[in-house]
C-alpha cells in the first residue's frame, strides 16, 4: 500500500515491527498446539471461534483504534461476509469467503462516503444505521427463501481435502489468522500507520502534513470491513449454519469489547481480546457446571446468553476506567518492569494516556 | 392518520428532548437513554404489581428512579471520562445500554408485562375518524408542557445559564462559580425523567419486554439527527416526521419496513444535511 508519510521521522516504536509481533505470535501458536496435542474437540472448538473472532477484532481495530473512528458495525460485516456464502457456497471454498470480503469493503465505502467525510461521531451513526438494514435484509431474505430457522453450509473442502475436524480447521483457521495479523502489522507499522497515528492524535495536524485524512479513513474502513467480512463468511463455513438472529447489536458490542479490553491501536491487543472475550460464554458454561452442585449453576444456565452480554458489558467499563489501554499495555508494563528492573522505578509505567498511545506496536 | 400516530410521536419527543439536553449540557451522547428510561418503566411496575400502588405513585417513583439512575451514572461513570474524548464516552454509554438490557430481563423475566391502567385511562376520545385514548391525550399534553417548561428553564432562568456555560466551557464555568456536576447530572436527570415518561406511557399500552430499552433508545435515535441534536425544537419536528413516516410505511409499504424506515431517514440525513434540519453549524467538513 502507498506509504502517505515517507517524510516523518520515525517514532520509536515503529523502528521494529517484526520483533513486536513475534511475542503474540509465539503464543498464539503454543496454546494452538497444546490443544492439537490434546485432542479434545471441545476446547478445540472453543479455540477455532476464538481465532476467528481474533481476525474480526483485527479487522475493528484498524478502525476503531489506529483510525479513531467509533463502529459498531462489525456485526452487519460479519453478517455480510456470511450471507455471501450463503448466496455463492456453489463455487469452491476460498473465493466465497474472498467475496465475502469484498461485498462487506464495497459496503464499507458506501457508508464510509457520506460519514467519513465528517468529524466527530458520524460513522457511528453510519453503523447503527448499516446494523438496522443488514438485520432487515438477512430476516426478510431468511423469509423469502424459506429458511427461517436459518441456512445450513456443508464442510468446505480445499485441494480434495474436506475441512471437517477440529484439527483440520486449527490448521486453517491459524494460517489465515497469521496472515491476517501479518497484514494488518505491515500496515499498521509503515508511512501508513505513522499516517493513521497523526489522523487519530489530530487530525487538522493530519490536514497540514498532506495527508488526505478522507481517503485515509476510507481506505482503513474498506480494509477493516473486508477483514471483518472475511471473518464473517470463514465463520459461517465453520459453524455450518447462518441466521440473521446470530448477528445481533449485542454482537457488534462484544468486538467493542475485544478491541478495548485487547488494546486499542494494538495488533497484539486485539488477539489477546478476542481470545479473552469470546472465551467468556464458555467460561460461564463451565462455571454454571461447576456451581450446578451448590444450586447456583441454574440461575447461569437460565440466563446464559444475558449474563454473557452482562460480562462484555461490565467488561468494557471495569477497562475504560482502570486499564483504558487494556491487555497490551499491562503486557508492556509487565515487559518493561523485566527487562529494566532498576530504571523502571524512574520510568513511569502508567499506561499512557489512550489518546497519544501508540498502541501495541511495541507490544 | 398523524393524529393517530401522536402518540407515537410524543414518545420519541420525549427521549429525544433528552438526548438534546444532555448534549447541550455536556456535550455527550447518551445511548443509554432508552435503557434508563425502560429501568424507570419497570420500578413502575414493580410498584404495582408487587406492592400494589396506584398508578400515579407508582409512575411518580417509576421517573424519580430513573432521575436518580440517570444522573447517578453521569456523576459515577460519565464524570471521570469527560477529558477522554467522545469515542470513550459514547462507547461507555453503549456498555451502559448493554448492561442494563441483560440485567432487565434476569430481574423481570422477558415479559410483555403490562402496566395496570384504570378503565378510565382507556377511555377513547374521537377525533373526526380518529380514537385517542385519555392515556394517550394526557401524554400529550403532558409533553408539550413539559417541553416548553424545560425549553423555558434553558432559555430564561440562571440554572439554564449555568446548563449553557458548563457545556461551553467547564473550566471557566467553574471558575465563575457554577457547578458543572451539579448542572451536568441535573440534566441527565433531566433527560432520565422525560424518557421515563415516555417509556411509563409505553409500558402501558404496549407492554414492557427485553426490547424496550431498544425500541425507546434506538427508536427515537433517528429522530434527534433528523431534527438537530442540539435542538429542542428539532427533537420535537424530528419526532414528529419519524412517527408520521413510520405511520405511512405501514400503511403503505407493510409492518416490518417501519421498523427501518428511521433508519433509512438518516441515513438520506446523513448524505444531505447531517448536522439536521435545526442543529446549529458545529459539524466540521473536511
Amino acid at each position: 500500500m502507498k506509504a502517505p508519510l515517507r517524510n516523518v521521522s520515525r517514532s520509536n516504536s515503529h523502528r521494529q515491527p517484526w520483533r513486536a509481533a513475534i511475542a503474540p505470535a509465539v503464543l498464539v501458536i503454543a496454546i494452538v498446539l497444546a490443544i492439537l496435542l490434546s485432542g479434545s474437540a471441545e476446547y478445540g472448538y472453543q479455540l477455532n471461534l476464538a481465532m476467528l473472532a481474533a481476525i474480526g477484532a483485527l479487522g475493528l481495530n484498524l478502525v476503531t483504534g489506529y483510525a479513531g473512528q467509533i463502529s459498531i458495525g462489525a456485526a452487519a460485516f460479519l453478517a455480510i461476509g456470511a450471507y455471501t456464502v450463503v448466496i455463492c457456497h456453489a463455487l469452491p471454498f476460498p473465493i466465497p469467503v474472498i467475496l465475502g470480503g469484498l461485498a462487506a469493503a464495497i459496503v464499507g465505502i458506501g457508508i464510509g462516503i457520506p460519514s467519513l467525510r465528517l468529524r466527530g461521531l458520524y460513522l457511528l451513526f453510519a453503523t447503527l444505521v448499516l446494523q438496522y438494514l443488514v438485520g432487515y435484509v438477512t430476516q426478510e431474505y431468511d423469509v423469502d427463501s424459506g429458511a427461517l430457522a436459518g441456512h445450513a453450509i456443508s464442510p468446505p473442502s480445499i485441494f480434495g481435502f474436506s475441512i471437517v475436524s477440529q484439527r483440520a480447521w486449527c490448521v486453517t483457521i491459524l494460517i489465515i489468522l497469521l496472515l491476517v495479523t501479518l497484514f494488518v502489522r505491515n500496515v499498521v507499522s509503515g508511512g501508513y500507520g505513522r499516517a493513521l497515528w497523526i489522523l487519530r492524535t489530530n487530525e487538522s495536524a493530519a490536514s497540514v502534513l498532506g495527508i488526505n485524512s478522507v481517503r485515509l479513513k476510507l481506505q482503513t474502513l474498506a480494509t477493516s470491513s473486508a477483514i471483518i467480512g472475511c471473518a464473517g463468511a470463514l465463520t459461517a463455513y465453520f459453524i455450518g449454519f447462518v441466521s440473521s438472529d446470530s448477528y445481533g447489536l449485542s454482537v457488534a458490542i462484544s468486538y467493542i469489547a475485544m478491541v478495548l479490553v485487547g488494546g486499542r491501536a494494538s495488533v497484539g491487543g486485539s488477539i489477546m481480546g478476542a481470545f479473552f472475550v469470546s472465551l467468556i460464554p464458555f467460561g460461564l458454561q463451565e462455571l454454571s457446571t461447576t456451581l450446578s452442585a451448590a444450586g447456583a449453576g441454574n440461575f447461569i444456565q437460565s440466563n446464559a446468553a444475558n449474563l454473557d452480554n452482562a460480562v462484555y458489558a461490565a467488561l468494557i467499563i471495569v477497562f475504560i476506567f482502570f486499564c483504558p489501554d487494556g491487555l497490551a499495555s499491562l503486557v508492556r508494563a509487565v515487559k518493561r518492569l523485566a527487562v529494566r528492573p532498576t530504571k523502571a522505578q524512574h520510568d513511569d509505567i502508567s499506561p499512557q494516556p489512550s489518546q497519544v498511545a501508540t498502541g501495541g506496536s511495541s507490544a | 392518520m398523524s393524529v393517530g400516530q401522536l402518540p407515537v410521536a410524543a414518545v420519541y419527543a420525549l427521549v429525544g428532548v433528552g438526548f438534546v439536553f444532555i448534549y447541550r449540557t455536556t456535550k455527550t451522547l447518551n445511548l443509554a437513554q432508552g435503557a434508563i428510561a425502560a429501568v424507570g418503566a419497570y420500578v413502575t411496575y414493580t410498584m404495582q404489581s408487587d406492592l400494589h400502588v396506584g398508578y400515579i405513585l407508582a409512575a411518580v417513583v417509576g421517573i424519580v428512579a430513573a432521575f436518580c439512575l440517570s444522573a447517578g451514572i453521569y456523576l459515577l461513570l460519565m464524570r471521570p471520562l469527560l477529558g477522554q474524548g467522545p469515542i470513550v464516552v459514547v462507547i461507555l454509554t453503549l456498555a451502559m445500554v448493554i448492561l442494563l438490557e441483560a440485567v432487565i430481563p434476569m430481574i423481570w423475566g422477558p415479559g410483555p408485562n403490562y402496566l395496570m391502567t384504570t378503565s378510565w385511562y382507556k377511555t377513547t376520545v374521537r377525533f373526526s375518524s380518529v380514537a385517542i385514548t385519555h392515556l394517550d391525550l394526557i401524554m400529550i399534553v403532558l409533553v408539550i408542557i413539559l417541553i416548553s417548561f424545560f425549553a423555558v428553564i434553558m432559555r430564561f432562568t440562571s440554572l439554564g445559564v449555568a446548563m449553557r456555560a458548563a457545556a461551553e466551557n467547564p473550566v471557566l464555568a467553574t471558575a465563575r462559580g457554577v457547578g458543572v456536576n451539579m448542572v451536568g447530572s441535573l440534566a441527565w436527570g433531566f433527560a432520565g425523567t422525560l424518557a421515563a415518561i415516555a417509556a411509563i406511557e409505553y409500558g402501558s399500552t404496549q407492554g414492557l419486554t427485553a426490547s424496550t430499552a431498544d425500541v425507546l433508545g434506538f427508536g427515537a435515535f433517528p429522530a434527534i439527527i433528523l431534527g438537530g441534536i442540539d435542538s429542542v425544537a428539532g427533537a420535537l419536528v424530528g419526532a414528529f416526521i419519524l412517527a408520521i413516516a413510520q405511520g405511512l410505511a405501514v400503511l403503505y409499504v407493510g409492518g416490518s419496513l417501519s421498523e427501518i424506515i428511521g433508519y433509512l431517514l438518516l441515513l438520506a440525513v446523513l448524505l444531505v444535511r447531517p448536522r439536521g434540519l435545526f442543529g446549529s453549524r458545529e459539524v466540521v467538513r473536511l
